[in-house]
């Protein structure tokens, strides 16, 4: 028996250092290539090599810088694959295994946007110049062409239609996506975040996480944005939005801090203004102008209060 | 300080420009410098990018002013991927190659720990092939590849691990594309040093102690200034052709085409300069900064010597 253990052991020592980017030919074959499209699903393109597969932190390996994002989200697997047809034109596959729907949504967000038009593939398929994304289930699918021709549009749409009905599982968007008012929303026009990388990306407070974002939202309107950031209960709500404000207070990309009683504005180097309460578990932040911003803190916190949330 | 010329004028050019203040030479030239005076950045602008890059460097002095005859040649591309707009294009490889095999180069390489997969998929290897020059690939896995290199001026990463093979090389080129990252906002010059240093070591810039604080994007940025103090190239060819503004380094994204390279040495100038094109400041990035922090370079456009070209 503990012959048994030692070995157990000293083969867990051994093997778990090369866990890897690998091959599905090399023996170590995640389930996550189940989700290709079988040949039968591809008239006229042929699998070019391998598919290449990253579990875990070695996603790195694969997509380099690319994979902090996903690690951000929950990412647990993904596979690649590389099509070529006759004409020596070339497809590129990418399916993505995140923790849960949420992680596959929130990633999904990061990596689109409101340009592009809407395609019924999955959840809230899209197509941007050559490019498709959707999700579904656990799964973020994104099938990339290399020209903008309507041959090749036509044919990423056919592969991401071949790994959609191999995806059974469905999934939901994250309840807090439901709390932003939908009138004059972008269509495309929510950023679902899980922490302050994805909310770099998109606007920048800090570099460090100064408000503790771990779950908010960025809803994307004609001429504002609302961020709603979520916190498990109204005193770690209200210890955040005063941490962050004392980090605002020392940026020098943020001038003419006014305090009042809920909350604060604020102007940011580009001019807008940013108004900023905590409510309920919330803080909301209204980034338009001096004029409308008082009215749609107002409207969010109207909609937060017909909210199960 | 821009100055924008056409074809004609920068055939018919003959002035001299003053140089450009190096911040430290390379630790790898061991060329004499051209006493004559150049401008510090030059942007070449046009379709056809081969071209684009012969044109810069002729207009820095040529090849022969960073490749002695007879020397040793390593070039870091970066073939990451071959989504559009996310890998430097094999014919700006393929102009820098041969200008230093024109320059009498005794031999050239591309150095990469990158699969042999990506130089394939992104047409990278065929131009190496067909110029005749090397691709050395090495197993990213094997640690006893990489030579630990103290980074005594290290504000975050104290010691670096570079390609031993880099070290039999006596000119050094940075070829990256500029493009989008999700980690940092850009990559350029500075980012893609990164390519030099093994895999193990690179992660530790993206998470201290690899199971730290995810939060700490400078963290990131510092190791890669850090890092840019124990490597000096002696030449940086950027592929600002085609490149995605989002979603970086990976892609897909949006792209542009401003169908620029741009060349020079000074790396802290060549990435702010980038940075413009997609509107931001070198200010904006934090490497950028602490490179400029570092005096690896100067962040403020207004007192570098720009040459804008258009072919």
């Amino acid at each position: 028996m503990r012959k048994l253990f030692f070995s157990l052991v000293v083969l867990l020592f051994v093997t778990a250092p090369h866990i890897d980017i690998c091959s599905a030919e090399q023996g170590n074959n995640p389930d996550v290539t189940q989700y290709l499209p079988a040949k039968s699903d591809l008239t006229g393109w042929t699998a070019v090599d391998e598919p290449q597969i990253a579990q875990g932190e070695d996603l790195y390996l694969l997509i380099d810088g690319a994979a902090e994002i996903f690690l951000e989200y929950g990412f647990k697997e993904a596979v690649m694959q590389s099509y070529r047809n006759g004409n020596e034109k070339s497809i590129n596959l990418e399916i993505y295994e995140m923790k849960d729907p949420s992680s596959a949504y929130g990633i999904y967000t990061f990596r689109t946007s409101t340009r592009g038009k809407g395609i019924s593939i999955g959840n809230d398929g899209r197509i941007e110049d050559y490019y498709l994304n959707f999700w579904k289930g656990n799964f973020l699918v994104t099938v990339i062409g290399f020209d903008l021709e309507a041959e090749t549009v036509d044919d990423i749409t056919t592969i991401a239609k071949a790994v959609e009905v191999r995806i059974k599982e469905d999934g939901r968007k994250p309840p807090l996506t439901g709390i932003l008012p939908v009138n004059g929303l972008k269509p495309n026009g929510i950023k679902y975040l899980k922490g302050n990388l994805a909310l770099y990306n998109n606007y920048k407070f800090d570099s460090a996480n100064i408000f503790g974002l771990s779950e908010g939202v960025i809803g994307t309107y004609e001429d504002h944005q609302v961020f709603l950031f979520s916190y498990t209960d109204e005193t770690k709500c209200r210890k955040r939005f005063v941490d962050g404000l004392n980090h605002l207070k020392t940026n020098p990309d943020f001038h003419d801090l006014t305090r009042y009683e809920d909350g604060c504005t604020v102007r940011d180097k580009s001019g807008k203004h940013l108004r900023i309460e905590p409510y309920r578990n919330f803080i909301i932040f209204v980034l338009g102008t001096e004029k409308n911003t008082m009215d749609l803190m107002t409207r969010q916190k109207t909609r937060i209060d017909h909210s199960k949330h | 300080m821009f100055k924008k010329m056409t074809r004609r004028a920068f055939i018919k050019k003959s002035v001299a420009f003053s140089a450009s203040s190096l911040f430290g030479m390379s630790i790898l030239s061991r060329c004499t410098r051209n006493t004559q005076q150049y401008v510090d950045i030059t942007v070449v602008t046009g379709g056809d990018y081969f071209q684009n890059t012969v044109e810069a460097v002729e207009n820095l002095g040529g090849m022969g002013r960073f490749v002695p005859k007879g020397s040793r040649v390593a070039i870091l591309a970066n073939p990451q991927r071959n989504n559009p707009g996310a890998y430097t294009k094999p014919e700006i490889v393929r102009a820098a190659i041969h200008m230093c095999k024109k320059a009498g180069a005794k031999d050239v390489s591309c150095l990469s720990w990158q699969p042999e997969q990506n130089w394939e998929n992104t047409g990278t290897k065929t131009v190496v092939d067909e110029e005749e020059a090397n691709l050395i690939i090495l197993n990213w896995k094997d640690e006893t590849l990489f030579k630990p290199v103290p980074v005594p001026k290290g504000v975050a990463l104290k010691e670096a691990r570079i390609m031993k093979v880099f070290f039999d090389y006596d000119v050094f080129i940075d070829l990256p594309i500029t493009k989008d990252h999700a980690g940092n906002k850009f990559t350029g010059t500075l980012k893609n040093l990164m390519g030099l240093n093994s895999p193990q070591n690179n992660r530790i810039f993206h998470k201290e102690g690899w199971k730290t604080d995810i939060d700490d994007i400078t963290h990131l940025d510092q190791c890669i200034a850090d890092l840019n103090t124990v490597i000096f190239p002696d030449l940086c060819i950027v592929d600002a052709t085609e490149f995605i503004t989002t979603n970086g380094p990976f892609g897909p994204g949006e792209l542009i085409k401003p169908q620029k390279v741009v060349v020079g040495t000074d790396r802290v100038a060549i990435d702010t300069y980038c940075s413009t094109l997609w509107g931001m400041k070198g200010t904006d990035i934090i490497h950028i900064s602490k490179a400029y922090e570092h005096k690896l370079g100067e962040i403020n456009l207004e007192k570098v010597k720009i040459e804008e070209l258009e072919i």
